[in-house]
């Protein structure tokens, strides 16, 4: 057996493992660089990049510096850019794979920064913007108004209809009154009924035959004179019947102007209802769309506040299986207890914190929380942002976020670039509160805002309404939004409402009242210069057709009413002679009778 | 492609003695079976060098062992499986798992520990297998296979030096 040890061998191997240990010293922080940026180039799909990484070993602990994270929808900026980033790790910990940090520190951290360079990861196909739904767009109703002139051209009016019908019933009652004058008495007939009258009055009055005679002629010339006056009566009734029907048609006829021109002016009112969603036109899509965006963001971060629903491990090939044993002091493999984050924004800066932020709560039995506040900053009085995440039964998930602004400087903000309708809020002061919570999948949430001390530049290019709109947006110094958000996170139903709608309805409604009484006045003046005459032409045909009527109905009636009257007193006076004749000759035979008895007792 | 063969005969047919040969190649085998960036196999490059273990055929093994490793990486797998699911290790293996030093080793990774398992059981009777087959070699082979080691060589060198000089023209 030749010797075993080859103690030369020594120095090869303690120089490579110096060697080693040397090289990761010195190319650590570029070995953690490119981790970090790799990893979370992978999370995020877009670059992440560090201005610098510094790795400490005693205590073991990273620096980052410049750390930018890119918005993987808007390459050119970054959605989150924080100056540093500061934490240790508890090596003993960082042996047994678990990655246990106390304490982080992140200061100055901003959202939505510019990027000098696209972000977007070379490999990654570009995204390919959706086509925007007409449902989204900024449609406004039209309120053109075409001149009375061609509404009246167009539209058949309700006095011309009646008109027509009038026309038609005063011919009607013409023949009525044609054919009833064949039934009324002539002049002919009257002076027969005189000619009879003029006989009968030459009777012997002394020969009571011959006055019970006269008495029937003249009680049968009566009885001729009372069928003429029925005729006439009759003649009467009917026209009276045509003309009163031709007075309600008349009548009917003064009132359809009005009734056209409320007609017309109800049909060619703009309708305004679309005033009634403006809210939904101007703060819909972009609250849809912060919405979409919060929901995309809290399911990229919901598997690193929860640990994911398997517990069997994925086996890899060639990789094995990490078989888990039970852990005396039970850790979770990812722990930050506590960060603390200076934030700055466009609104100024705010402090707080982030506790125990974890993939496995359960471990811990402790739930993500965070509480942020912020006074006295530069375009804000307050900021007070507090929540959690609850996922130690993840079955039985709950978070809750509360976020309020007070007394918050709205800066410049477009509500609506459509082209024929710019409106712009220069300035205006808001408070909002947002409470937003997710119950085993299930989402409720609130949002009110109260805007006050609003300054708008509106500029409409053209359109009356459009006019009308930024007038009544410019009187409008306040209102609420008011959005409702239900369902679940896969199907979100989000109900966005404000007073905005009702108080441009409001301003709307009196510019368009205001409006539509020149319109109606002049539709007005149109509608009774096209029917004036028609109306005016039929009020004097049956003023010509009731006086003819009334003027002979009358003459006759009058020489009818003579004759009986006068036929009647004959009548009267001939009985009148007949019971005088008659009382004298009672008189005559009741003396004789007394004469003949008294020559009998005598 | 064919240097790593030549290298072995040109060993085999050195006056290399065939207990460093051997402890080579089975040093070997323990580092290409298992997965190369393991604790252990520090542990397999120590004993390389402090060990009077012949480097190339160590460094000719350890290509070779890696390449069969992954063919038998489900046995592996399974043996791994099965030694940490053992009831009557658990209480050891719970033991080394909440120890740093231990879980530094990846000694849970079914690979890691199945691959290991089978090295260490195979370390003993392949050391004398290989050193068997090399005094075998020496003595029946050696002489037969030399001359035609060294004309292929020969031709595989020249064959080389003519395509080199095609391509420069």
């Amino acid at each position: 057996m030749k010797k075993w040890i080859r103690w030369s061998g020594l120095i090869p191997f303690v120089v490579v493992t110096a060697l080693l240990l040397v090289f990761f010293y010195f190319y650590a922080d570029n070995v953690v660089r490119k981790i970090i940026e790799s990893t979370g180039s992978d999370m995020v799909g877009a670059r992440v990049d560090t201005r610098s990484v510094a790795v400490h070993f005693v205590p073991l602990g990273i620096t980052i510096r410049g750390l930018q994270v890119t918005n993987p929808d808007s390459p050119m900026q970054n959605m989150v850019d924080i100056d540093r980033v500061q934490f240790g790790m508890d090596l003993g910990r960082l042996l047994l794979g678990k990655v246990i940090i106390q304490d982080m520190l992140m200061d100055e951290v901003s959202f939505d920064t510019p990027r000098k360079t696209s972000g977007a990861l070379p490999k990654k196909e570009e995204k390919k913007p959706e086509p925007k739904s007409d449902a989204g767009g900024f449609n406004l109703p039209g309120i053109e108004l075409p001149s009375p002139a061609t509404v009246l051209a167009q539209e058949k009016l309700k006095t011309q209809i009646l008109s027509d019908e009038l026309q038609k019933s005063i011919t009607l009652a013409q023949g009525n009154w044609d054919k009833l004058q064949a039934s009324i008495p002539t002049q002919a007939r009257l002076d027969s009924h005189q000619a009879r009258y003029q006989q009968i009055q030459k009777t012997d009055t002394h020969d009571l035959r011959k006055v019970a005679e006269a008495i029937k002629d003249l009680q049968s010339l009566i009885k001729d004179i009372q069928g003429d006056l029925d005729a006439i009566q009759h003649a009467r009734d009917q026209v009276g019947q045509d003309l009163k029907s031709l007075d309600q048609q008349y009548h009917a006829l003064l009132k359809a102007p009005g009734e056209d021109q409320k007609h017309l002016q109800q049909k060619y009112t703009p309708d305004t209802k679309g005033v009634g969603n403006l809210s939904g036109m101007l703060f819909g899509p972009k609250s849809r769309e912060w919405l979409q965006q919060g929901l995309v963001w809290y399911e990229k971060l919901a598997p690193y506040i929860s640990k994911a629903k398997t517990n069997e491990p994925k086996r890899e090939r060639l990789k094995g299986i990490n078989v888990k044993f039970r852990e005396f002091q039970p850790t979770p493999d990812f722990l930050i207890s506590r960060i603390r984050a200076s934030v700055t924004t466009q609104a100024g800066k705010f402090n707080g914190e982030i506790i125990d932020v974890t993939h496995q709560p359960e471990v811990i039995h402790r739930p993500l929380t965070f509480v942020f506040h912020g006074r006295n900053m530069s375009r804000m009085e307050a900021l007070d942002l507090t929540g959690s995440f609850n996922h130690i039964d993840a079955a039985k998930s709950v978070d809750v976020m509360n976020l309020s602004f007070i007394n918050y400087h709205v800066s410049e903000t477009s509500l609506s670039d459509d082209p024929s309708l710019t409106l712009k809020m220069k300035s205006a002061r808001s408070d909002t509160v947002i409470k937003l919570a997710q119950r085993s999948g299930q989402l409720d949430g609130s949002m009110n805002m109260h805007l006050q001390d609003i300054a708008y530049d509106n500029k409409a290019s053209d359109g009356e309404f459009q006019q009308i709109l930024v007038s009544a947006f410019n009187t409008m110094h306040d209102f609420n939004i008011d959005a409702r958000l239900e369902g679940t996170l896969g199907q979100p139903k989000f109900n966005l409402t404000s007073d905005i709608d009702q108080k441009l309805k409001r301003e709307v409604q009196v510019a368009m009242d205001k409006r539509m009484e020149h319109y109606r006045q002049a539709l007005d003046t149109e509608i009774k210069k096209a029917t004036e005459a028609q109306i005016e032409q039929a009020r004097q045909q049956i003023e010509t057709l009731r006086k003819g009527v009334e003027t002979q109905l009358a003459a006759v009636q009058k020489q009818v009413d003579q004759q009986r009257q006068q036929i009647e007193s004959q009548r009267k006076q001939y009985e009148a002679d007949i019971a005088k004749q008659q009382k004298q000759v009672q008189q005559q035979l009741q003396d004789k009778a007394q004469d003949l008895l008294k020559q009998f007792i005598h | 492609m064919w240097d790593p063969f030549f290298k072995i005969f040109r060993l085999l047919n050195s006056d290399q003695d065939p207990f460093h040969l051997s402890l080579g190649l089975t040093l070997a085998m323990v580092a290409g079976l298992t997965p190369l960036m393991s604790l252990h196999n520090l542990v397999v490059l120590l004993l390389v060098m402090v060990l009077r273990a012949n480097i190339s055929a160590f460094m000719f093994g350890l290509g070779s062992f890696t390449l069969l490793a992954y063919m038998l990486d489900p046995l592996f797998h399974s043996v791994g499986l099965y030694l940490l699911q053992l009831p009557s290790l658990s209480e050891m293996w719970t033991g080394m798992y909440n120890s740093s030093f231990w879980r530094l080793t990846r000694f849970n990774n079914t690979i890691v520990l199945g691959s290991l398992a089978v090295s260490v059981v195979a370390l003993v009777p392949t050391f004398f297998l290989m050193r068997v087959l090399v005094e075998l070699y020496r003595k029946h082979i050696q002489k037969r296979f030399a001359a035609a080691t060294g004309r292929a060589q020969n031709l595989l060198r020249f064959g080389r030096l003519f395509s080199r000089i095609g391509s420069d023209g």
